[in-house]
């Protein structure tokens, strides 16, 4: 009894659908969902820091306010997070697969936060949840949580310019207060 | 290459379509369908503007779909799945089970959360799709079998509710199993090699180092970011494993091992796989009394893809889990002299 060729067909099909993809997300790495390089537990910051990022909107009238999360603006605050660091701010670590942008600069960096953003404030919009109605700029902000505590802020995207400007230290910007 | 198109009867390929839908169907399946729908109706754009599915969806400018096909997705869903679990169109039923599947969980995927768990069973259905053997012990074939026994055929109800198939489709599924646990020890040898070696990077996660999902993580004092974390929970067992730096090696040296090694072991011979799947099982207990991911779906599969052989060798005492083809041939033979 010798196999059907219809069989040997679709075992190349399935190869190609699967198993090759498969072995190219583990060797570039990346992870495309169902396909993975599977980095969970991998890593940790032994001799790193942590760091923890918010997003404060700052108002037309001077005030500030953290980014509401769901139900008020509908972000779920861990996955925005997660979603801004791999498809806006990008992983310097080239070797992850955590967004990782090969020959990346300051201005594509910059574009990709103002497209981010942009959705951001578009959901909002579509979704009748009046989060930027009086807002002026979404200011990012890092604060590291360990070993030491610091904070710095990491840019700020003006709402009516849909622009996004890198800004360095903590210390340089007099308008944010100082972490005790 | 001649092995792996040897035809056998094999019965992991029938017994994953059926065991691995009926799972998906009760717990991920009609769940997500109807997270899917009661989602849609509440909140429709917090699915709809996932990143990811903004990008990819919205470019096939099909999304988001007309209120009538939303409220008809989820059954639609549940019937597409039922006939694939029974064997009804098999082969239709279960890709586009496997695409929906996919399609849904990668709404979370859009969003930064790569759920590992069951990305394995979303590609397992499109292989089952594809892969020679799948539908055995499916209703097409009784069917089947029904309509040439009515014309008088009288071949062995056997060769055809579940005739030979190549050897491929079985260690295929082994493969692509194996290619998981491969991916999940490189990344950890990429990483973090000398610190998993030593046990430190696992010591960090079981002594609660992780204990948020919304922290980065990247060098000191610095404005490069490297990664997010996985967050894993902080329990009584996992504090006490974590205060033994040696326990801790021992832990990190059997993950890597068994997680690097699995296509090997997966694929080498049927013991060499129940010794796998003996391990695994308890590495995942482990990983879930521990850091929390229960990856229930991956002991399943891994649980599945020895239950034949075991029955076999425990019914019969002898070590082949398949009827031997050759057998089936000189049986042929016989009958054709006769």
């Amino acid at each position: 009894m010798k196999p059907a060729w219809g069989h040997g067909v679709w075992c190349v099909v399935a190869s190609l659908l699967l198993f090759v993809p498969n072995v190219a997300a583990v060797v570039v790495p990346f992870e495309a969902w169902p396909y993975t390089c599977a980095p969970m537990f991998a890593a940790s910051p032994v001799d790193n820091a942590l760091y923890l990022p918010t997003f404060i909107l700052e108002k037309k009238d001077g005030s500030t306010e953290p980014l509401p999360t769901l139900p008020a603006s509908g972000i779920s605050e861990w996955l925005f997070k997660r979603a801004f660091l791999i498809e806006a701010w990008g992983s310097d670590d080239p070797s992850t697969s955590f967004g990782h942008v090969d020959d990346d600069t300051a201005a594509k960096r910059a574009a990709r936060i103002e497209r981010f953003v942009q959705a951001m404030i578009r959901h909002t919009r579509r979704s009748k949840r009046p989060v930027f109605d009086d807002v002026v700029a979404l200011r990012i902000d890092l604060e590291q949580t360990q070993p030491v505590k610091s904070k710095r802020v990491l840019g700020r995207y003006v709402v009516a310019a849909h622009h996004f400007e890198t800004r360095q230290r903590l210390e340089h910007q007099h308008s944010i207060a100082e972490v005790p | 290459m001649s092995g792996l198109l040897r035809l056998q009867r094999d019965l992991v390929l029938p017994l994953l379509r059926i065991v691995l839908l009926g799972w998906l169907l009760a717990t991920r399946f009609i769940g997500a369908s109807e997270g899917l729908r009661a989602s849609l109706r509440k909140h429709p754009l917090e699915l709809l503007h996932a990143p990811h599915l903004e990008r990819t969806l919205g470019q096939l400018g099909w999304w988001p779909p007309p209120g009538g096909l939303v409220a008809a997705v989820g059954p639609a869903l549940l019937i597409c799945g039922i006939c694939a679990l029974i064997g009804l169109a098999t082969r239709p039923a279960l890709l586009l089970t496997g695409l929906a599947f996919i399609v849904i969980n990668a709404v979370g995927s859009g969003w930064g959360f790569f759920n590992h768990t069951p990305a394995l069973p979303g590609q397992l259905l499109l292989a089952l799709a594809l892969l020679p053997g799948s539908t055995g012990f499916s209703l097409d074939r009784c069917l089947l079998l029904a309509w040439r026994r009515r014309r008088g055929d009288s071949t062995p109800w056997l060769e055809i509710v579940c005739p030979p198939v190549p050897r491929f489709g079985e260690i295929f599924v082994g493969a692509v199993v194996g290619a998981f646990y491969t991916a999940s020890g490189l990344a950890k040898v990429r990483a973090d090699l000398l610190p998993w070696l030593s046990g430190s990077t696992l010591q960090w996660y079981l002594a609660g180092g992780a204990r948020s999902l919304q922290y980065w993580y990247g060098p000191l004092d610095s404005d490069t970011i490297s990664g997010h974390l996985y967050m894993g929970q902080v329990s009584p067992l996992g504090k006490w494993l974590a205060s033994s730096s040696a326990m801790m090696a021992v832990l990190s040296w059997v993950t890597l091992a068994t997680e690097l090694f699995a296509p090997v072991f997966l694929i080498l011979g049927r013991w060499w796989r129940v010794g796998f799947v003996v391990v695994a099982f308890g590495f995942h207990v482990v990983v879930r009394l521990t850091l929390g991911p229960a990856f229930t779906d991956w002991i399943i599969v891994d649980v599945v893809l020895v239950v034949p052989f075991l029955v076999s060798v425990f019914r019969r005492g002898q070590r082949s889990a398949v009827p031997v083809v050759e057998s089936d041939a000189a049986i042929s033979e016989i009958r054709a002299r006769l």
